[in-house]
């Protein structure tokens, strides 16, 4: 964990000297102020974790020892990073039209990495529910197919997490077609797929699934193959109607 | 999801894949005119980004240890 938070302050760090390339002298009154990803499991589908012993001791040793280095490896996790997106300074948003049209389609390819993550955990998640945790038979298994969810549902924050704030960095330098596309993502569709774990259920045709199990490339590709099918047919009617 | 594919329609799940951050830093990079989207600033955004999922890793695991 120290080291995790070591290498993140490098990385960081790193990541603020290279923005003197690109912006000029951003402060940390022209960022937007630092907010904690306020979605969650569910209650009623958290798992709670393990009983860790050593955990909070091996935190605690870290920031005694590290009083020395430099303020910001201290908390990296809550430095905000003078991306465009985290800049509010309008002087500084001012001359960023070309990054803010990066920073874009970037956040795009983040946030679709982020459902694609949420996607297959919450699968992953179902099925552990279903079959391994269903089907233990000693308490070996049972111990073993909780710790499996465990790490599924850590799985599902992550890029539950991720996806939060690619959406919040789209809201800022996106446009309003990318918030049809990329929208809200709230603690109500981070439920298990329960097509997979009650399958047969009363009311089961009722139910929908939530919007990023339906999102995927535009429509062009079928269009395409509408389109071909369409064109073929035409063809086909016009020769017929010339040979006639 | 791609090996069960057009079966998931009933489930009116759509399967295929969206580009990723790393197929969009490619196509930016690759692009011809890179006088809109220069490698170094794709390189720095998308850097920054990575940092980013790095700083909610870290959350995470914090609050795994804490609890």
């Amino acid at each position: 964990m120290k080291r995790m938070r070591a290498l993140l302050g490098k990385h960081i760090k790193d990541f603020c000297e290279g923005s003197s390339s690109f912006l000029h002298s951003v402060e940390e009154v022209d960022l937007k102020p630092f907010q904690h990803e306020s979605i969650n499991t569910p209650v009623e589908e958290f798992v709670e974790p393990d009983d860790m012993v050593d955990g909070p001791q091996e935190v605690d040793s870290f920031n005694e020892e590290d009083d020395e280095t430099d303020a910001l490896s201290l908390s990296p996790e809550s430095i905000i990073l003078p991306l465009p997106s985290n800049i509010i300074s309008v002087k500084h948003r001012a001359g960023m039209e070309s990054l803010t049209s990066v920073e874009r389609e970037l956040r795009k390819g983040q946030a679709n990495d982020a459902l694609e993550g949420l996607r297959i955990g919450l699968a992953n998640k179902s099925l552990l529910l279903l079959r391994d945790v269903n089907q233990s038979t000693s308490t070996k298994q049972s111990t073993r197919a909780w710790s499996s969810v465990r790490n599924a549902q850590s799985q599902i924050l992550l890029h539950a997490r991720s996806y939060q704030r690619a959406w919040v960095a789209l809201n800022s330098v996106g446009t309003g077609e990318d918030l049809i596309f990329y929208q809200k993502l709230e603690e109500k569709h981070l439920v298990v797929v329960k097509d997979i774990t009650m399958a047969k259920r009363f009311g089961q045709g009722s139910e929908t699934l939530a919007w990023f199990w339906r999102v995927g490339p535009s429509k062009d590709a079928i269009t395409g193959e509408w389109m071909e099918e369409c064109e073929c047919t035409e063809l086909f009617s016009l020769s017929h109607f010339k040979l006639i | 999801m791609e090996e069960r594919g057009e079966r998931l329609k009933i489930f009116n799940i759509n399967h295929q894949r969206l580009p990723s951050l790393a197929q969009i830093t490619l196509q930016l990079c690759d692009a011809n005119d890179n006088a809109i989207s220069p490698p170094d600033i794709v390189d720095w955004i998308a850097d920054g980004i990575k940092a980013e999922n790095d700083q909610l890793v870290v959350c995470i695991m914090l609050y795994w240890f804490w609890y």
